[in-house]
């Protein structure tokens, strides 16, 4: 062979080699037995874990700053920084261009989720091999358990919702196909209603087992319920006229033109079959210390009262939001002077009535306002003059000073300082120090007994013919604050419509930064008075000058507020649409 | 059978190739043949090398060789009989073999001096071979000359002659456009010869897609960069190109050494997806930033599909073809140069001082809160101004504290290339070095400067294996070794920008880090404080090519394979701390400092590891034609060549991307040209992607090009003194993408991993969380459809030259998310499709003015230009609620905001005017009502300003040759682009509270007093976010236009000095070179090159730098 064939015979493999590799098997690369969806329903493990996915959409709602809204732009707190999100919706800087806190779309997704594991969970051989059709049922319960809950999140925050079914809209479908109608808020109720109650048949009362705490039960969706009905029945939704303008395209009302008092009654006995469960405790400390008692409520993992709670959270992050800078935090989550006002003093009276109450003078070196206040105000509410112990204070607790020179006063502060003077301390662990890296963990209690007493009273309360009822669960929640019952004492036994303005004044106080009184304030049409100017002390001044009030923040309000707009982006898309009133 | 047998049998062959090789040179040494060149060498100096390579001695006296002269030739592969021949000659010596040794001795008398031998008439030997071009066309009509004889011949058709001559006449080959060659005969008959084109002739033989043609045939538009052009004091080769060539859009967003690389885009960007082009060094796509430049042959760009239709998928956002340099036949040449720069940001954003901070801060403070107490006291101003208390009444220039003046850079480069007829090499080794300008703390016990360390090394071989058989085999690749300070350049310059002047001092006067509570930091902790990352990169580039000769089968016919494997290995340490800061509240009684910890640090440094890596593996097979008929009237070519690659993500994080990325095509191609005046193009590229389901993966796409020489036509010659060539051509083709970006195999769903849930009591049951993650769909790549008209014009006698193309390109199926899903329906990730459409249309020229004036005086004035603009027909989206809102129509990367009619002058003006959010004052931004609703919200925001990507990209410049001497200059502009303003920093007092830096100009502020009617910033609030004078508005885009003068050299050239030769130099050459030296702009608040935002990244570098280039 001489060189010439040589390199032919060389060339000639080379091409031969090419030519081989050719075939198109080259480029079908991807294993067949790579991890499909329709795997993932076939095994236990990855199926909870389908399942764990939908249970995050149950949202951490300990970031009030720029996750949530619903203690910042009330009359409850004010959020010290201009950067987050809450900021530009108390100027008013939002549209449906802007559409802040946007859950919408995350909650729908958890929706979609869900459908897609209760119409595919069936059948799981390895679930049916192991536990049997009865997980199966209870893992599909749960997964409409959280669909109903989605729904009603956004039903709270949106307004009425658009009602998607029990199949999910395919992912390939045209535009056109994709378009569905936003319902009335009423068929909105209805069908979470009759969800939940699907799920609270299968769903268990208690836990299986301790590694099943934090699943949904039948408690939490009659719980659910419960709140969805309170709200069904109040004045924002039940007969409102002046939503009448607010109708879907064929013309009919989103919000009920008539007032139907028997939706009092539905609510009533939804928040009674929670109470009937008979599973729940209103928590009380072992040493009987109210202030202990009502942190308790929050600080002390999984206890009695609470009902669902979400275990993995950023609580830490409210903790660190919270605290003192002397404690190591960032100071800037702060109740306004009218939170503060709204507490009662220790003899059960609110400060307009209570003899107890001044405003002038100090007592041990604490500024009279702040004395004998009720033990909810000292679990709740830091303010000047307060000793305090906790984060990065572990020795001695230190004197609290927001004055203006003050140590957690605004000269030092950079953004960081209390715009009213005060700080929340409820649900803030003292264990929780951000110098140290240390970060207290417990559960984010989203439902406990407490808000049922007072579900229950109310719906009660407005439903009429049973005050005395109505009134045996509010004096249970006084009982555990440590102050004096309705009917005891100095304090006479409210009924009718006083009643139910105690009840919602109980309401706001032992609800408190948990996320309520956005949503109370509205339904109960009483928006438009408890926004606008809100106050504090005077933060930019030392000494004895600093015991004034001056407005301290502004929350705008106008009648679009009521809900959040549906985003243009949506609105874009949903061609059949209507956008909320005044957006 | 699976890839890797395969891989070993080429391997195999490729070691059985290389062993042939090596055992015929082997073979050959045996019989003492000799190769070797000298220049002006006395014999004594050659005699050694005679005996290292035959392995004969030589004996001598000095004595005899006292009357000797120096001696020069050049030679190969010749016997020592006959170069001892050539030592002796016209000498008075002569020698003799002794024993297996050569002895010197003189010549015998009456020989000398030497007696002139008779002149034969007729030469003995008769030299036969054939002559070609660099593609290895053969070139008919080229005159062959015997300088001894006086007589010459012509080539034939297929570019052979014959010629009479004697060992030691001289043949000169030459022909028009080409640069003559002059061979010495020797023993050999047989003398092939290619002539290389002089640079820029028609003649020329530039690279194309898969090949070379010759520049007069070439149909497609494509343009090149002189590689003395890429060699400019900047370590990343993309940061060369822009406005250098024509057609290339470019912009660099920073100067960090390591990551300066430039963004490039090849006639702007015409799609949603990756826009980025085809890159392919030495035919393997490889990325070129860290090339050193110096080891670029050729650097040439494919625009048009006629150009790119061969690449098929990957080819529709052009291509950037890079050639190594290879040896060439001869006596070695080294090459030496060294370069040493000193460098400076072009551009340094310059802060206001601690005082001004504080008046403005108050300022705006009084804006806000009419009546309140000054937010900073007189007092505190007072002392900031004094600067007697710096550890509590700071007042820092951050910048100064953070940058040195100087940082340098380094580069050598040196590199030789030579050999014989049968075996050339280029070696090449290069070094950069490059120091950053960031301070470092000198009592830290690390290094944290940032320091960037590149040794490139390129190797080139060729073999004539056999007459017909060529093998280029190379090997090249770099390292680089970085290193960073532990947090990143963004993170530091975000933190002196967040800073402020008198907050904290850069260090107590105690020594202790400062840093105040929350969230802003000390810029100079981060800096200094932050402990060190260190990354090293390493690329190996290796590829062999068998090129087969089969003219013996079919004239003209010639197949080639190549293999290459590329290995790429990313490594990174970070070694980083946190120290314990501190912050001064006040001063106690005593006036000592009172502290407050405010973080503590974990005081040792840590340690934490990143790697990246890939491999890749490439084949390649093609068979080419070329063929010239009838004299070369008819001029035919054929290329067909079979492809595929395959790179593995060596550190893939997941189950998709850890499968191979591979491509597999056939690329085709059909040129025909009739006398050099009509020309034809078919291109085709038959292509697959493994992105698509099996019926969906492959795809042709063809494109095609006529040409028209005119000035070569027989009715033009009138006109030929005023034009001195003409050219048309026109191609249309269609070219695919298939680089979609984030989305593998589109065609199969995937489950994802998202975010779980917990569960438990007392025990954590933790679950990972699993959904649905990307639906399957059946898409397929996007397609550009591109037309393309160019013309080429030569006019003043051949001085000036021109090149204009027009482009047009439709490029439809743009891989989209679909935008018209609502969110209701819940699908998380929506699925993609063909969606979306883009036109793009252009035009880019060069020109080109070359004049001698006069012996001595060379002129040279060189432009390029291009100017492109894509419009979005589809954006798979719904539709805006109003037309200005459309980005359907409008340009790609169109800007959309408010509309900004001025300042509002008064409280009546405000309260007739729409009404805007927050709290609204004189001298806030004034918007305008596009919708006419009375209030301004994001129905308002319409199309404003161009871009961030500019449509323009221009260069130019004069250079001046005189003798020794050469002068130019290079002049770069980008131009309709602009610069949106934002982000903290740039917004004073954007979040409350003591954040935020102001630049210089806060002083051109609109003032209550009204003395400022046209300022800069409006009125001054705190937080400037309760208003919406900073909000996306036509205020804040900035004209981002700039002219920069990239480059001025100044260089002499010492030639043919004795100094030298005493040296062994045969060119020495000293240059100093200034780049990026002045940059012209509206835009002065950083380097406008940077871009949008606040201008919070590692500025541009400017550098003065002088080198020396020198030959041996």
């Amino acid at each position: 062979m001489n060189k010439q064939q040589l390199t032919y015979y060389i060339i000639s493999a080379i091409c031969l080699l090419a030519a081989l590799s050719s075939c198109k098997k080259f480029l079908d690369q991807v294993p067949n037995d790579r991890q499909t969806i329709e795997e993932v329903f076939q095994k236990k493990r990855p199926s909870e874990e389908y399942l764990a996915n939908v249970y995050n959409y149950v949202r951490d709602e300990s970031d009030q700053w720029n996750g949530n809204p619903w203690t910042g732009n009330v009359d409850e707190v004010n959020i010290a920084w201009a950067k987050w999100t809450i900021y530009q919706l108390n100027v008013g800087n939002w549209s449906p261009g802007t559409s802040p806190f946007y859950t919408w779309q995350s909650y729908y997704n958890g929706i979609r989720s869900a459908t897609y594991f209760i119409n595919h969970i069936d059948g799981n051989q390895e679930i049916l091999a192991l536990d049997g059709q009865q997980l199966i049922d209870q893992y599909k319960a749960e997964a409409r358990f959280l669909r109903a809950y989605f729904y009603f999140m956004i039903l709270r925050q949106y307004g009425p919702v658009v009602l998607i079914g029990d199949t999910e809209l395919p992912a390939d479908a045209s535009a056109a196909d994709l378009q569905l109608p936003r319902s009335s808020f009423d068929d909105c109720v209805n069908y979470i209603v009759s969800e939940l109650d699907q799920a609270a048949v299968v769903l268990p009362t208690v836990p299986a087992s301790d590694r099943d705490y934090g699943r949904a039960t039948k408690g939490a969706a009659l719980a659910i319920k419960s709140r969805v009905l309170l709200y069904a029945a109040s004045p924002e939704f039940n007969g409102n006229t002046d939503f009448a303008g607010f109708r879907n395209m064929d013309g009919t009302p989103f919000i009920s033109q008539a007032y139907d008092h028997e939706k009092w009654k539905k609510a009533a006995d939804a928040a009674k079959a929670v109470i009937d469960l008979n599973v729940y405790r209103l928590y009380e400390d072992p040493s009987g210390d109210p202030v202990k008692s009502y942190r308790g409520i929050h600080l002390v993992p999984w206890n009695d009262e609470c009902i669902f709670v979400r275990k993995s959270n950023s609580l830490w992050d409210w903790d660190y939001n919270c605290s003192l800078r002397s404690a190591g935090g960032w100071n800037g989550v702060s109740p306004v002077q009218e939170m503060v006002d709204a507490y009662f003093m220790k003899d059960g009276l609110p400060i307009t009535q209570s003899s107890l109450y001044s405003e002038t003078g100090f007592t041990n070196g604490v500024y009279n306002m702040y004395v004998n206040r009720e033990p909810r105000f000292y679990a709740s509410v830091l303010f000047n003059g307060a000793k305090y112990k906790g984060g990065a204070i572990t020795q001695d607790s230190i004197t609290v000073d927001m004055t203006y020179s003050g140590r957690d006063g605004k000269r030092n502060g950079g953004e960081d300082y209390s715009h009213t003077g005060y700080l929340v301390i409820k649900n803030v662990s003292p264990e929780t120090n951000r110098l140290a890296g240390i970060r207290n963990s417990r559960p984010f209690v989203l439902v406990r007994l407490g808000e049922i007493y007072l579900n229950y009273a109310e719906a009660l309360a407005e439903y009429g013919g049973n005050d005395a009822e109505a009134l045996r669960y509010l004096n249970l929640i006084r009982k555990r604050a440590g102050i004096p019952e309705y009917g005891s004492g100095e304090l006479p036994a409210p009924t009718g419509a006083e009643l139910v303005q105690k009840i919602r004044n109980e309401r706001r106080i032992e609800l408190a930064f948990e996320c309520h009184r956005w949503f109370d304030v509205r339904r109960w049409k009483i928006v438009s008075s408890v926004m606008g100017d809100l106050h504090g002390m005077d933060i930019d001044r030392d000494g004895n000058d600093f015991y004034r009030r001056v407005v301290a923040d502004h929350h705008l309000w106008k009648e679009a507020y009521y809900w959040f707009p549906l985003s243009q982006y949506e609105m874009d898309r949903g061609l059949k649409l209507v956008q909320n009133p005044g957006w | 059978m699976g890839l890797s047998t395969k891989i070993w049998l080429v391997m195999k062959l490729t070691a059985l190739l290389l062993l042939t090789a090596l055992v015929h040179v082997s073979a050959e040494s045996f019989s003492q043949k000799v190769t070797l060149s000298v220049t002006n060498k006395t014999l004594q100096e050659v005699f050694p090398e005679l005996t290292r390579q035959t392995g004969v001695s030589i004996f001598y006296k000095e004595a005899f060789m006292a009357q000797t002269k120096p001696v020069s030739f050049q030679i190969a592969n010749a016997s020592l009989q006959m170069v001892l021949d050539i030592c002796v000659r016209d000498q008075p010596i002569t020698y003799e073999l002794e024993n297996g040794n050569i002895i010197i001795k003189p010549k015998p008398a009456g020989a000398w001096p030497p007696v002139p031998a008779p002149q034969a008439d007729t030469p003995r030997l008769t030299i036969t071979g054939k002559v070609t071009d660099a593609a290895g066309l053969p070139l008919p009509g080229a005159t062959v000359m015997n300088k001894a004889t006086g007589k010459g011949t012509a080539t034939g058709d297929e570019g052979g002659y014959s010629i009479g001559a004697d060992i030691g006449d001289t043949l000169q080959f030459s022909f028009i456009g080409y640069a003559s060659r002059v061979v010495v005969v020797r023993e050999r008959l047989v003398v092939d010869i290619s002539l290389e084109a002089q640079s820029g002739s028609m003649k020329d033989v530039v690279v194309v897609g898969y090949g070379r043609q010759k520049r007069i045939s070439l149909i497609g538009a494509q343009s090149s960069i002189k590689a003395e052009d890429l060699k400019q004091p900047a370590a990343n080769l993309s940061n060369a190109i822009a406005g250098r060539v024509a057609g290339i859009i470019g912009v660099q967003r920073s100067g960090e050494p390591g990551y300066d690389g430039s963004q490039i885009y090849i006639r702007g960007i015409s799609t949603f997806t990756n826009s980025s082009p085809l890159v392919l060094v030495d035919g393997i796509e490889r990325s070129f930033n860290n090339i050193d430049p110096e080891d670029i042959a050729s650097f040439t760009i494919l625009k048009d599909a006629s150009a790119t239709a061969v690449y098929g998928v990957r080819g529709a956002n052009g291509v950037i073809l890079i050639e190594t340099k290879r040896g060439k036949s001869g006596k070695p040449q080294v090459n030496l140069q060294l370069n040493q720069g000193i460098t400076q940001f072009t551009k340094v954003p310059e802060f206001a001082d601690g005082v001004t901070y504080l008046q403005m801060a108050n300022e705006a403070y009084a804006n806000s809160h009419p009546g309140a107490q000054p937010l900073y006291s007189e007092e505190k101003i007072r002392a900031t101004a004094a600067g007697t208390d710096p550890d509590l009444h700071p007042n820092v220039n951050w910048m100064k504290e953070m940058f040195n003046d100087f940082g340098n850079n380094r580069r050598v480069n040196v590199n030789a290339n030579g050999g014989s007829e049968r075996a050339t090499y280029y070696l090449s080794l290069g070094y950069y070095n490059e120091t950053g300008l960031y301070k470092t703390d000198e009592l830290a016990q690390y290094n944290s400067s940032i320091k960037f360390t590149r040794y490139n090394f390129t190797s080139n071989l060729s073999l004539q294996l056999f007459r017909n058989t060529r093998v280029d085999f190379g090997a090249s690749g770099w390292i680089s070794e970085g290193n960073y300070p532990g947090r990143s350049a963004g993170d530091i310059w975000d933190a002196a920008y967040i800073m402020p002047p008198t907050i904290i001092p850069v260090k107590y006067s105690n020594g202790l880090i400062p840093q105040p509570r929350g969230e802003v930091s000390n810029p100079y902790d981060m800096l200094t404080q932050s402990g060190y990352v260190n990354n090293t990169n390493s690329q190996l580039w290796s590829n062999i090519r068998v090129t087969q000769d089969l003219g013996a089968w079919l004239k003209g016919l010639s197949a080639y394979g190549m293999f290459s494997f590329d290995n790429y290995n990313y490594h990174q340490i970070s070694r980083t701390k946190t120290v314990d800061t501190w912050f001064a509240t006040h001063r106690d009684a005593e006036g000592n400092l009172v502290f407050e910890q405010t973080r503590v640090g974990s005081s040792y440094l840590g340690y934490s590891r990143s790697n990246s890596g890939s491999r890749q593996y490439y084949g390649e097979a093609a068979i080419n034609y070329n063929r010239s008929f009838n004299n070369g009237i008819h001029e035919v070519s054929g290329m067909i060549l079979y492809n595929q690659s395959d790179r593995t993500d060596a550190f893939a994080g997941d189950f998709i991307s850890a499968i191979p990325y591979r491509y597999q095509g056939i690329a085709a191609r059909a040129t025909y040209a009739y006398n050099e005046r009509y020309l034809a193009e078919f291109n085709l590229g038959y292509n697959g992607s493994e992105t698509f389901s099996e019926e969906k993966r492959f795809g042709f796409f063809p494109s095609y090009g006529v040409g028209w020489v005119a000035s070569n036509e027989r009715f033009f010659r009138p006109l030929s003194n005023a034009i001195q060539f003409l050219k048309f051509r026109g191609s249309y083709g269609i070219v695919g993408n298939s680089s979609i970006g984030g989305r593998r195999f589109a065609y199969i769903s995937t489950v994802a991993g998202t975010n779980g849930y917990s569960f438990g009591k007392n025990t954590d049951n933790n679950y990972n969380g699993l959904d649905i993650g990307d639906y399957a769909v059946d898409v397929t790549w996007e397609q550009a459809k591109k037309a393309n008209f160019g013309m080429e014009l030569r006019t003043l006698k051949g001085a000036l030259s021109l090149t204009v193309d027009f482009f047009l390109e439709s490029r439809d199926g743009i891989f989209r998310q679909r935008g018209d899903l609502p969110n209701y329906a819940g699908i998380q990730r929506a699925p993609y499709g063909n969606l979306g459409a883009i036109r793009n249309k252009g035009v880019d020229g060069t020109l080109t003015y070359s004049k001698q004036l006069g012996k001595d005086l060379h002129l040279e004035f060189r432009g390029n230009f291009v100017w492109n603009r894509a419009i979005i027909k589809e954006d798979a989206n719904a539709l805006w609620p109003y037309p200005w809102q459309q980005v359907i129509g409008r340009k790609l990367g169109q800007r959309f905001g408010l509309t900004a009619l001025g300042l509002f002058q008064s409280g009546e003006e405000i309260a007739n005017s729409p009404v805007q959010t927050g709290d609204i004052r004189p001298g806030d931004i004034k918007y305008k009502d596009l919708n006419g609703d009375g209030r301004i919200d994001n129905y308002d925001q319409g199309p404003i300003g161009y871009g961030s990507i500019p449509e323009i990209v221009y260069g130019f410049g004069p250079s001046l040759t005189y003798k020794g001497w050469s002068v130019g200059a290079w002049f770069k502009g980008i131009s309709n682009v602009d610069i949106s303003l934002n982000g903290e920093g740039l917004q004073p007092f954007q979040k409350e509270g003591t954040r935020g830096n102001l630049f210089s100009n806060i002083t051109d502020r609109w003032k209550p007093d009204g003395s400022n009617p046209a300022p800069w910033y409006p009125r001054l609030t705190y937080p400037s976010t309760s208003n919406s004078n900073y909000a996306n508005s036509s205020w804040w885009i900035k004209n981002g236009a700039f002219l920069r003068i990239q480059n001025v050299e100044l260089s002499y050239t010492f030639r043919e000095k004795r100094w030298l030769e005493k040296l062994g130099i045969s060119s020495f050459r000293l240059y100093a070179v200034g780049y990026n030296i002045a940059t012209f702009s509206s835009f002065d608040l950083w380097d406008v090159e940077l871009g949008d935002g606040k201008g919070a990244q590692y500025p541009l570098l400017k550098t003065y730098s002088l080198g020396i280039d020198c030959r041996f």
